[in-house]
């Protein structure tokens, strides 16, 4: 994954980074392999964005956020917009009231496990739904380890 | 303590009340600046992060840095005009808009003072 | 004895704060990286010995890439000062350390300066210095510029240091990399650091190539896997540094700061913007409601002395009039640009100004500049020179240039008593919102001229950025003062100089050869010669001339306006005229000292040539367009 891709609150680790005329500098704030970087938030249009390295906020234009080459951390939540399909616990939804509802009649919510088919459909305890994607995205999850990995119930 | 939904109301209506307070007085452009600091209090409620409080706090925190900077504002072009009486010219007239707007200052004020203390420093967050 | 000691450190983490409190200077400094763009002397004598303090341009790392950081590395390589200060931000050691590493390297006596020690307190971040010392093996220093602290500790040092020389090598880069150095070393002449230079060269830095040996051709020597090294050193390096802060720095996890409070709503995605446009309409308000009683007491001051000496003679003309209206009708608005820079440096001390060029960096891109020539830019509602000379700071060249040819529409202190008095009389009862559109109009103007000198005379390609956004800092009192004071003087400077000159000329050009009718002088067949140019405006004979008057520097717009009418008061404008007038002001030529400035910064005639013909026909163009629709409306 892209640096610019990565989703806001995000804590992301630094794999590579392309040559180019920043380069030198990105090595002096500390922006190197190995280093974490935290997805910090994003401006009016969504660029540049702000990230945090060590304890020093930067901004960086997606254009160059694009030459850093990063993975996600294993702990932190993602959106399950940006997941690969497969299973996940949620760890927060990111909403009001009312969508929250919305959501936990179709059995998503903290703590349940959800998996994210191949159509990107969502099968819950309660059953297989379509969910759109603005609600998607609100939705925080992070990979089912063993102890949860019997399929999921059907009611 | 009150709950951070309440402080949200609370300063969002008191700053909508004073902002139409100057509309109506004629004064548009300076209550629309309130009317645009008071909805840094509105957007409060739209903050659902996982410390999705300790952000709201921030929203009434800054909003009601805001609102003290506007009625700092009122008071020290008052004490300026204090001048005039010198030149032999009329003082500011404080009109009950500009009062309203000091009183939400000084609660706004106690507000920064109270949150500085118990809200925003690591050890206390029993905001909720 | 002179012990020369050099200031250098990461952008904005205090050296100018330092090196003002140590030698006791007031140097502009402001709460945004990169503010000192060339190096900046000063000396103060301590226990009987002369310490020569050199302030440098702050950088993150040796391999530098704008002028500005050139500055920096040249110093520290060919004229090494005795002592070398690294400063370092307590809050963020990271980086600072790295720059103290590669330092190191060069061979220095150096002694490291953790700055910003009480913020540090604040937030629960505690260093062993101790631990710090024996594992950087340089003398440490915890300082605040703010508070003091340590200032007197760090002068103790210095004298130490250069007593006793410590030079350590600190890091070894392991066998693969130190064969490399040591295989480099001998492509260099021996007058150079050689070491540091074959490092650099391994990490890929341009400027090591250039110093290579004549014989010695770049692409043969350099080894394929160029880039895998430069990480590994610089990876070392951060290794190094975390070891240490492991060891010797304790910090407390906090839930929310209020710095992070205050950002998370000042940069927020839908009501960021809108906030700063309130609080910059708050600002320009301010600068009338607050200075208009003194205003109005200067004024009416100035009047009673004109009446006092009154203007029988022509020795009492030339006083009343000439100097006493002439450069008072200028003085007049002082209090108003105090109370605009005071507002103005609040929000500069404060750190909120770079968050507005990350809220507008959209828009900067869109215009091929980044946020950082917005900060450049932002200079020049000081004085354009100093933008233009600012922009030193901006490591591609093109953008350099472009923000130098822009600066000039930014209204600078200068403009704001020709506006203020053209508002004043032809918009009493808007002033503040006039003004306010003339500050956006004066934005926008120069976002349009950025867009069509990178369209036309500049082809170019949009450069990358890595801005970094300082700390938010409650503003101090004395911090904002000083910064009041920078910007105001060069306004008094000016008065007493240039105006004064100026008035004096105006005043022979009315009173010659007719003393008894204006219509007759000099000025009035200057103004009425010139004046079938600006019919279309609708310009009167005064205006002309004023304008010409005022190409020297703008303020002479409203000493000569004083003196055709014989007082501010007595000018009449019809709000049409008044505002093609303060349209074309805005940009019509840059002041003398401008194109100077432009000139030296860009060596080459060719860009001032291109700044005023350019300026003269936009600005026309545009205050045209404004009496056109002014006369369709009204």
């Amino acid at each position: 994954m892209k640096l610019s891709e990565a989703p806001i609150g995000a804590q992301v680790e630094v794999l590579h980074i392309e040559e180019s005329d920043i380069t030198p500098r990105l090595r002096g704030i500390g922006v190197l392999p190995g280093i974490k970087i935290e997805v910090l938030k994003s401006a009016p249009m969504g660029d540049p964005r702000m990230y945090r390295v060590f304890n020093k906020v930067i901004s960086l234009r997606s254009s160059e956020a694009e030459l850093i080459e990063v993975q996600t951390s294993e702990d932190s939540p993602l959106p399950l917009t940006f997941v690969s399909p497969g299973k996940y616990r949620v760890e927060h939804i990111e909403c009001g009231r009312i969508a929250w509802m919305n959501l936990s009649r179709l059995g998503i919510i903290e703590g349940a496990i959800v998996q994210l088919l191949d159509d990107r459909r969502v099968k819950t305890a309660n059953g297989v739904y379509d969910v759109g994607f603005g609600k998607l995205r609100k939705i925080y999850v992070i990979p089912c380890k063993q102890e949860c990995n019997h399929e999921i119930k059907n009611a | 303590m009150k709950s951070a939904a309440i402080q949200l109301w609370i300063m969002l209506i008191a700053s909508l009340l004073v902002g139409t307070c100057y509309i109506f007085q004629g004064d548009l452009i300076f209550g629309i600046i309130i009317l645009v600091f008071s909805m840094v209090f509105l957007l409060g409620f739209r903050e659902f992060g996982k410390p999705s409080y300790s952000y709201r706090i921030a929203h009434i925190y800054v909003g009601s840095i805001l609102i003290a900077i506007t009625s700092g504002y009122i008071l020290a072009s008052f004490l300026f005009s204090l001048v005039n009486l010198i030149i032999g010219e009329e003082i500011m007239d404080l009109k009950i808009s500009d009062i309203l707007l000091m009183l939400l200052g000084v609660y706004s004020s106690y507000n920064i003072y109270r949150l500085r203390k118990n809200a925003i420093r690591p050890e206390k967050k029993d905001i909720e | 004895m002179v012990i020369t000691v050099g200031l250098i450190g990461n952008p904005n983490v205090g050296k100018t704060s330092l090196f003002n409190k140590l030698v006791g200077a007031r140097q502009y400094v402001a709460n945004w990286p990169g503010v000192t763009v060339t190096r900046v002397e000063g000396a103060t004598s301590y226990k009987e010995q002369t310490l020569h303090f050199i302030d440098l341009p702050g950088l993150y790392t040796l391999s530098a890439t704008s002028l500005d950081e050139k500055v920096t590395r040249d110093f520290l390589l060919y004229s090494p000062p005795n002592v070398t200060i690294v400063v370092i931000d307590s809050m963020s050691p990271e980086q600072g350390m790295y720059l103290l590493l590669e330092t190191l390297e060069l061979n220095l006596n150096v002694i490291a300066v953790f700055n910003a020690i009480d913020e540090a307190k604040k937030n629960s971040i505690k260093f062993d210095k101790s631990s710090l010392e024996s594992y950087l093996r340089v003398p440490i220093v915890l300082t605040s510029a703010h508070t003091g602290e340590g200032i007197t500790e760090l002068m103790e040092t210095i004298l130490a240091t250069f007593r006793k020389p410590n030079r350590p090598k600190l890091l070894d880069y392991g066998p693969e990399i130190e064969s490399k150095v040591a295989e480099f070393e001998q492509y260099f002449e021996d007058k150079y650091n050689k070491r540091f230079l074959s490092l650099k060269l391994v990490e890929g830095d341009k400027f090591a190539m250039e110093l290579l040996k004549k014989d010695v051709e770049p692409t043969s020597v350099l080894p394929s896997n160029m880039s895998d090294l430069a990480i590994k050193i610089a990876k070392r390096r951060y290794e190094y540094v975390m070891n240490v802060l492991n060891r010797a720095m304790s910090k407390s996890e906090s839930a929310i700061t209020s710095m992070e409070a205050i950002d998370h709503v000042f940069t927020h995605k839908y009501i960021g913007i809108p906030i700063f446009f309130a609080l910059m309409y708050l600002a320009f308000n301010f600068t009338f409601k607050a200075s208009e009683p003194l205003v109005g007491l200067i004024e009416v001051g100035f009047q009673k002395l004109t009446d006092l000496i009154g203007s029988n003679s022509i020795f009492t003309s030339l006083i009343s009039q000439g100097i006493i209206n002439g450069v008072g009708s200028v003085i007049s608005f002082i209090p108003s640009i105090f109370a605009l820079f005071f507002a103005l440096g609040i929000m500069e001390e404060s750190g909120y100004l770079p968050r507005i060029a990350f809220l507008m960096d959209r828009a900067m891109y869109s215009l091929k500049l980044t946020g950082r020539s917005f900060m450049t830019l932002l200079l020049g509602f000081g004085c354009n020179v100093s933008s233009v000379m600012a922009a030193r700071g901006l490591t591609d060249e093109r953008e350099r240039v472009t923000t130098i040819l822009v600066s000039p529409f930014v209204s600078c202190s200068a403009r704001i008593p020709v506006y203020l008095m053209i508002i004043g009389i032809a918009f009493p009862n808007h002033r503040a919102e006039a003004f306010f559109v003339m500050y956006l109009l004066s934005i926008a103007l120069t976002a349009l001229s950025a867009r069509i000198i990178n369209k036309i005379v500049m082809k170019g390609e949009s450069i990358p950025l890595v801005m970094e956004l300082p700390r938010y800092r409650f503003p101090s009192l004395s911090n904002v003062a000083t910064y009041m004071w920078n910007r105001g003087k060069h306004f008094l400077q000016k008065a007493g100089t240039i105006i004064l000159v100026a008035s004096v000329i105006v005043w022979v050009l009315i009173y010659f050869p007719d003393p008894t009718n204006i219509e007759n002088s000099f000025a009035a067949m200057i103004g009425k010669g010139l004046q079938f140019i600006f019919a279309p405006l609708g310009f009167q004979w005064q205006t002309v001339s004023a304008l010409i008057f005022g190409s020297v520097a703008k303020e002479i717009i409203v000493s000569s306006f004083a003196q055709f009418y014989g007082g501010v008061g007595n000018i009449v404008l019809d709000p049409v005229t008044a505002s093609a007038l303060m349209v074309f002001i805005l940009g019509y030529i840059p002041c003398f000292a401008t194109l100077a400035a432009i000139k030296s910064e860009t060596n080459s005639l060719k860009y001032p040539i291109i700044s005023v013909v350019y300026s003269l026909s936009i600005s026309y163009i545009l205050a045209f367009l404004v009496s056109i629709i002014g006369r369709v409306i009204v």
